[in-house]
This record gives structure tokens, C-alpha cells and sequence, in this order.
């Protein structure tokens, strides 16, 4: 309902109900962030970044770990080609299946744009 | 109109870093590679490629690893027609059922709009005969990819397949109205849809409820009457108790689709010129697989095209309106 709005007071209002998330719930939930800010290219780093990974291997879940790669595709839909080195990266340098899954959808989402720059253009005309 | 492109460098890398976790064979991740790998190579029909997934999904034992990479290899095949005949009838006449998933879901993105008679005789053929309930699901939801130029056509010639004893096909006959008659709010295709809340398997109502919301996305109660009465429905079936958690979870969705982006969002899978909307199709073919992971939902994001776009000034006053219909 708030897909592109960058309104996320449902979420601020009821983040203790969603703390209570689980596991593929909480991966859904985070990735969630990314459709509200969808298109919201300068702060979607920023806002995704208490939940995107730590470089140094901090106790956060792999599953918000996860589910936050795959909202940055998500915000980066249209436009990956800023965040796809960085999502590569994470795929990469990812151990767990989990963060490995979100990467790779993540990494795949925002690359639609970046695999068909010529249709892009058929898309505005 | 044929468009040749030269892969860039990036996109390489990306393959080579999505190649390389799909081969670890990690069934959660080796999933989400080959749908990555589609999303990658999104309608380049680079046979390499597809060989290369094909031959993967012989060597894994993994299910989701197979059917990541089924619907890699239409994504990759995406608006391509012809050639991707080359890898249809292999993947339809395969013992896995998971791989004839992949065939139909490659018709309904390489013919994409295009209404081919060929490709529609195919997936009717497959949603009648087919052993697999999964295959002829989406058989029937791929003719709402098909034909979604020409939407008027749908509600005839899916309301048959409406009727049938498999709920399976009665939920992908819903899903292709939804997906054809998107934000069209067409009267033939919510006649068909109506009736089927009632129906006695739980997934099917789910469907009919998503269904009805992206025909009924963005309509009042002037250009659609009877939006008013599916948000009662809506209310009725996501506060009952005792309603199944399946048609629960599709009355939730539903909600969410008819008040999309702030009641500011339409879903279109044309664009204003009348050309194919690649994002949008892409969305909705990923919500579709959402069938088998949920968190695949939110694709459906990608199918959003706002209507209103209002310009302001440093003032913060309107000086400029655009509509986007």
C-alpha cells in the first residue's frame, strides 16, 4: 500500500509487532523497506543501512541481512547499475545461504535495468 | 523489432559471481541464482547461458535449484517469440515437472503480448493434459501474459477453464484476468471473478481476491461500481476468524494491490505508446512465482506506474500538471 511513498509509519508505529517476526518473515518484512522507498535512489542506502551487513561480522539476523539486500534491488529497480558492484560484493563475500539468497535476488532485481539499457529507452518514448 | 546489444562488462561479472554460488548448491541460494541469472540476462537469448542453467538443472538435486532456474531460462527468453522455440518444446516434453513449469512460463514471456495463436493453442493444450497441477497452473496464467493487449478477449476465452473441477486451473484461470484485465476494470472479466469467491478451495479465493484487485486497482465507485462492495468483501474475509489462512493472506495482498503507492499507482503492462512494459511484465511474472516463495510478493512492486505526477516549484506551488494515464 505504501510502495513507493516512503511512508513508513505503519512500520515505525507497529515495529515492536514486527519484531516478532521470524526467520522468511523477517527477511519479507525488511525487504518490505525496500518497496515503500522504491525509487528513493540517494537515502535507499542510507535508510536500508542498520540492516544491511557488516562487513565485520556483527550478530545481526541472516535473515534482515538478507531481506535488506533484496530491498536494495528493489529500490535500485530501475536504476542498478550504482548498487550492483555493491550487491555483488555482499554475493560474494556472503557465507550464509540466507544473506546469499537475498543478495542474489537483490542483485538480480536491480539488474534488469543493467541487462537492457537499449529497452529502457523503448520504455520512455 | 529486433534489438542487438553488446553485454557490458558488469553484467559479465554479475553472471560469473551468480555462476559460481549456484554451483555450491545451496538449495536457498542456488534458487535465488538462477532467477538472478534471468533477471541478468532479461531477454538477451544468450544460449550459452541457457545451456549452461539447462545443464545445471540435470546435475542438481535440488527442487527450488530446478525451478530458480526454469524461470531463469524464460526470463532470459523474454519477448523473444520464435526464438525461443529453439528451447520450448524440450522444456514442455520434459519428465520434470518443474521444467514444463519453465516451458510455460517461457510462452508467456517470449510471446508476451502478442496474442500468437500458436502460443495460445500450446499453453491450452498443456492446461488440459498436462499430469501436473503446477504445469497446467500456469498454463492457464500464462494466457493473461499472451493476451494482455488484447484483454477483451480474455475473460471468453478463459471462462471455461474457470469452471473446471482442478482448483489449480481455476486459480490460473483467475490470475490471467488479473494479469490481462490489470487496472482495466473490466466488467466481463469481474463477472467471472464474482462468483468464484465462493469457491470451496481456500488458494483459489486467493487468487479470485488478487485478481479482482489488480483489475479493480485505482477505481471509484463512478468507473467501477462494484469496487465498492469487493473492499466489503475484502474487510469481511481478513477479519473472520474463521476464514482459511490461505484466502486470508490474499485478502491482505488484495488490499494492499487495490491501495497501491498511495492510491497514486496503477498497474500497467503497456506503456503509453502502446509498447510492452518490461518492468512491469517482470513483476508480475515474479509475483506469480510467488506461489512458491512468498517473499517474492514484493516484485509486484516493480509493476506500479504512477498516475499523477504534480511538479512544484521552490515555493512548494503546482505549476505544472501531469496525468499519466
Amino acid at each position: 500500500m505504501h510502495a513507493g511513498t516512503t511512508i513508513d509509519s505503519f512500520i515505525r508505529d507497529n515495529l515492536e509487532w514486527l519484531g516478532r517476526a521470524t526467520n522468511w518473515a523477517k527477511f519479507s518484512a525488511t525487504a518490505a523497506l525496500g518497496v515503500i522507498h522504491r525509487g528513493h535512489l540517494s537515502q535507499g542506502q542510507t535508510l536500508l543501512a542498520p540492516y544491511l551487513p557488516v562487513d565485520n561480522g556483527s550478530s545481526s539476523s541472516v535473515y534482515t541481512e538478507g531481506g535488506s539486500l533484496f530491498g536494495l534491488g528493489l529500490i535500485f529497480a530501475n536504476h542498478g547499475s550504482s548498487v550492483s558492484r555493491y550487491l555483488s560484493k555482499q554475493l560474494q563475500n556472503a557465507n550464509d545461504e540466507v544473506v546469499q539468497h537475498g543478495a542474489a535476488l537483490g542483485l538480480g532485481v536491480a539488474g534488469i535495468a543493467s541487462a537492457d539499457e537499449s529497452m529502457a529507452s523503448f520504455k520512455c518514448c | 523489432m529486433r534489438v542487438w546489444r553488446l553485454l557490458n562488462v558488469a553484467d559479465l561479472d554479475s553472471m560469473d559471481i551468480l555462476r559460481n554460488k549456484l554451483f555450491n548448491d545451496s538449495a536457498v541460494a542456488g534458487e535465488a541464482c538462477g532467477i538472478a541469472m534471468g533477471l541478468t540476462m532479461l531477454g538477451t537469448a544468450d544460449y550459452p547461458s541457457i545451456e549452461e542453467m539447462l545443464r545445471y538443472t540435470a546435475d542438481t538435486q535440488h527442487e527450488k535449484i530446478v525451478r530458480g532456474l526454469a524461470i531463469g531460462i524464460a526470463l532470459i527468453l523474454y519477448g523473444k517469440e520464435d526464438i525461443a522455440e529453439n528451447f520450448i518444446p524440450n522444456l514442455l516434453n520434459a519428465q520434470d515437472p518443474l521444467l514444463r513449469v519453465g516451458g510455460a512460463y517461457t510462452i508467456a514471456l517470449a510471446y508476451v503480448g502478442t496474442g500468437d495463436n500458436f502460443a495460445i493453442k500450446k499453453l491450452l493444450h498443456v492446461a488440459s493434459s498436462d499430469p501436473s497441477d503446477d504445469v497446467r497452473r500456469v498454463a492457464v496464467l500464462s494466457l493473461g501474459f499472451v493476451l494482455c493487449k488484447d484483454h477483451t478477449a480474455v475473460p471468453r476465452i478463459v471462462e471455461i477453464l474457470s469452471e473446471s473441477y482442478n482448483p489449480h486451473v481455476r486459480y490460473g484461470a483467475a490470475m490471467a484476468l488479473g494479469i490481462a484485465c490489470a487496472g482495466t476494470g473490466l466488467n466481463e472479466a469481474i463477472d467471472i471473478l464474482e462468483p468464484m469467491l465462493k469457491d470451496t478451495s481456500d488458494f483459489v479465493r486467493q487468487g479470485v481476491l488478487i485478481a479482482m484487485a489488480m483489475i479493480l486497482i485505482q477505481h471509484n465507485e463512478q468507473s467501477a461500481p462494484r469496487v465498492v462492495a469487493f473492499r466489503q468483501t475484502l474487510e469481511k474475509v481478513y477479519s473472520n476468524r474463521h476464514e482459511d489462512a490461505l484466502a486470508k493472506f490474499g485478502a491482505a495482498l488484495a488490499q494492499g494491490i487495490l491501495d497501491a503507492g498511495g492510491r497514486n499507482v496503477t498497474i500497467s503492462l503497456q506503456t503509453t505508446t502502446g509498447a510492452m512494459n518490461m518492468e512491469a511484465i517482470i513483476g508480475i511474472a515474479l509475483f506469480t512465482y510467488s506461489w512458491y516463495w512468498y517473499p517474492l510478493a514484493h516484485c509486484l512492486s516493480l509493476a506500479f506506474t504512477p498516475t499523477a505526477l504534480i511538479g512544484l516549484n521552490v515555493a512548494l506551488k503546482v505549476f505544472h500538471y501531469l496525468c499519466l494515464v
